[in-house]
C-alpha cells in the first residue's frame, strides 16, 4: 500500500532574493519528497503550487502561495510569507535573506484547520554577474542574465503538543536544508532545488518509503519552478 | 477586464477543491481479477509460509458467498469455512479478517494454521473477501468492509454460533472490522474474545507519522479505522500480537497505541523480535505461535 502523504514540503524557498521595490512575479512550481512507488519508481510526490509575489521594497518582498495538488484533494492549502534582504555586499553579488511565513489548510470534508507558521534563512550567490552589468548593452529579451545559488535552512513548527489518540507531539520543529539555482533570464527564471525534508526524524517503519540522501533519517525533495517577473 | 481576469484566475483556482480526489483506494491493494479460488494450488504470493503438513480434508472446506446491501446495492461476498459446519453451533469458531493484500488465496495459509490449533479441525475458523477482494462483488470502502464482517456473522449466527463461542481475529487492515464489532456492538454478534495481529491505530496515526506534523487523515482520506478509538469501548479478553520491526505499521505508534488503550484487565500481547508486518508466525515459530492462540481461546 502507498499513501500519498508528504512531509511538511510543499515548494520550494520562495524569492531567496527579494524583489525589486514594485516589481511583481507570478511563480508554479512542483515537486515534493522522493518516495518508492513498489513495482513503478523512486518519484517526488507532484505537490504543485501557484505563488504570487510582490516587491514592497527593494529588500522586502511579500509573497503568498495557493497549493494546487492540495486543492485536488479537496483542501484549500494557504501559504504567506514576507521576505526580507537581511545583508548584500558591496556589489550585490552575495546576500542573505530571512522568510517569516505561515501555512494553513483548510479540508472541505470535516473542516479541519491547521496553521504553521515558517522561518527560513538563505545564502545566495551569483554568478556570471558580469552579464547583469551589461544589461544595455548584452541583455535583449530571452538573453542570461545573473544566475544564482542559494543554500538555507527552513523551518515548519507544530504548535499543538498532542496529536491522534492523546499521544504527545514529538517534533515542534521539522527543518529543511536545500540547495538551489535560479537559472535567470530577463523575466524568466527556472527554478531547481533539492531539499533535504527533516533530516533528523526517522522515515522508517511508516507506510511511506521515502528516499533520502541521509539514509534512513527524513526525505530528500525535488522541485522545479518558474517565475515569470513583470 | 484585468480585474476580471484575475478574478477568474483566482476563482478557478478554489474550484479545484471540488475535484475532491481522495487516497482511500491505495489502502485496499486488492485483485479482484481471479476467477476461482485455487487455495492450495494457488501460485502467487502467500501471506504466509507453512509446512506441506498443514492440510485441510476436502470435505472441511466449505467454499460459499453471502449478501450484503452496500449503498443500496447487493453485493455478492465469497467466503470459506474450514471446519465442520455441525459443529458451529456447539463449538468455538474464529472469525479471520484479513489484511489489504490481494485476496483469499494469499491469506489461506493463515487460515490453514489456525484450523490446526491444537488438532487440525479443533475450531472451525471462517475467512471471507472484503467487496473488490477475489470474486467478492463491489469496490471496496471502509463500510462496506464492515458490512461484509456482518455479513460473514450473520452467516454463522444462522448455523448457531452464538456471542460466547466466537473470536475474532483482524491481521493489518482486518484489526478495523475486528475492532469495530467488539467496540461499537453494532454487528449481528458480539465476539467473546478479540485478536489483533500487526493493528492499525487509525488512519490519523499513518498520516501524522509519514508528515510528521500533526496533520489530519481527512486531508487525505475519508476512512477512518479508529481502533485505537474502538479500542477503549472493547471489554473482552484481547490479545495484541506485532512484529518489532514492522516497517508498515509501527508497533510503538501503532500497536502499542492499540493496546495501551484497552482498559480491562485481561488482556495480554506478544511483541516479536525480530518479525515484520507479514511473518510474526513465522519469526515466533508456528507450534508456539498456534499454542499461544491456542492458550488464549481456551482460557
Amino acid at each position: 500500500m502507498v499513501l500519498v502523504v508528504g512531509i511538511s514540503a510543499c515548494g520550494p524557498a520562495k524569492f531567496v532574493e527579494p524583489l525589486k521595490k514594485f516589481e511583481n512575479a507570478i511563480a508554479i512550481d512542483v515537486g515534493g519528497p522522493m518516495v518508492t512507488i513498489p513495482d513503478v519508481a523512486s518519484m517526488p510526490i507532484p505537490f504543485s503550487s501557484i505563488t504570487y509575489g510582490h516587491g514592497w521594497s527593494d529588500k522586502l518582498t511579500l509573497h503568498g502561495s495557493w497549493y494546487t495538488t492540495a486543492a485536488i484533494f479537496g483542501v484549500a492549502q494557504i501559504g504567506a510569507g514576507a521576505t526580507y534582504g537581511v545583508w548584500k555586499s558591496k556589489r550585490q553579488k552575495h546576500g542573505i535573506s530571512a522568510m517569516l511565513g505561515f501555512n494553513t489548510a483548510f479540508d472541505v470534508y470535516e473542516k479541519n484547520f491547521k496553521f504553521w507558521p515558517q522561518l527560513d534563512a538563505h545564502y545566495y550567490f551569483k554568478y556570471n554577474y558580469k552579464g547583469e552589468q551589461q544589461e544595455d548593452l548584452l541583455t535583449k529579451n530571452g538573453r542570461k542574465r545573473s544566475n544564482l545559488l542559494y543554500v538555507g535552512v527552513g523551518t515548519w513548527y507544530e504548535l499543538e503538543g498532542v496529536k491522534a489518540h492523546g499521544e504527545k507531539q514529538q517534533d515542534i520543529v521539522v527543518p529543511m536544508l536545500n540547495i538551489g539555482h535560479d537559472l535567470n533570464w530577463k523575466k524568466w527564471t527556472l527554478k531547481t532545488e533539492v531539499k533535504l525534508i527533516a533530516p533528523f526524524s526517522s522515515n522508517e517503519n511508516i507506510v511511506l518509503d521515502y528516499v533520502s540522501l541521509t539514509g534512513d533519517k527524513g526525505s530528500t525533495g525535488v522541485y522545479l519552478g518558474l517565475i515569470r517577473k513583470f | 477586464m484585468k480585474n476580471l481576469q484575475i478574478f477568474c484566475v483566482i476563482g478557478s483556482l478554489f474550484v479545484l477543491t471540488a475535484c475532491r480526489k481522495r487516497l482511500d483506494s491505495f489502502l485496499f491493494n486488492n485483485d479482484n481479477s481471479i476467477i476461482e479460488y485455487k487455495l492450495d494450488s494457488y501460485g502467487g504470493e502467500l501471506a504466509l509460509d507453512i509446512p506441506i503438513d498443514y492440510l485441510v480434508p476436502n470435505n472441511d472446506i466449505h467454499l460459499f458467498e453471502y449478501q450484503i446491501e452496500d449503498e443500496g446495492e447487493d453485493l455478492n461476498i465469497s467466503a470459506i469455512f474450514v471446519g465442520d459446519l455441525n459443529k458451529i453451533s456447539s463449538d468455538t469458531v474464529i472469525l479471520y479478517c484479513h489484511g489489504n493484500k490481494d485476496h483469499m488465496d494469499h491469506y489461506w495459509p493463515r487460515q490453514k494454521l489456525l484450523s490446526h490449533l491444537g488438532e487440525q479441525g479443533r475450531f472451525g475458523v471462517l475467512m471471507f473477501d472484503y467487496p473488490g477482494y477475489g470474486l467478492s462483488e463491489g469496490e471496496p470502502t471502509e463500510q462496506n468492509m464492515y458490512e461484509s464482517t456482518n455479513g460473514a456473522m450473520k452467516w454463522l449466527k444462522n448455523n448457531g454460533l452464538s456471542d460466547d463461542r466466537l473470536v475474532i481475529y483482524g491481521y493489518s487492515l482486518g484489526s478495523a472490522p475486528a475492532t469495530k464489532s467488539v467496540g461499537d456492538q453494532s454487528f449481528v454478534l458480539s465476539p467473546s474474545k478479540l485478536i489483533l495481529e500487526a493493528p492499525f491505530a487509525s488512519s490519523s496515526v499513518m498520516v501524522q507519522d509519514a508528515s510528521i506534523l500533526n496533520m489530519p487523515a481527512s486531508y487525505f482520506v475519508n476512512t477512518k479505522i479508529e481502533n485505537a478509538e474502538q479500542i477503549k469501548k472493547c471489554e473482552v479478553p484481547f490479545y495484541w500480537l506485532h512484529g518489532i520491526n514492522d516497517d508498515f505499521l509501527s508497533i510503538e505508534s501503532h500497536g502499542r497505541t492499540v493496546y495501551k488503550n484497552h482498559s480491562e484487565s485481561w488482556k495480554q500481547k506478544n511483541e516479536v523480535p525480530g518479525a515484520n508486518h507479514s511473518d510474526v508466525p513465522t519469526f515466533m515459530g508456528l507450534e508456539v505461535y498456534s499454542d499461544s492462540i491456542l492458550s488464549f481461546i481456551t482460557k
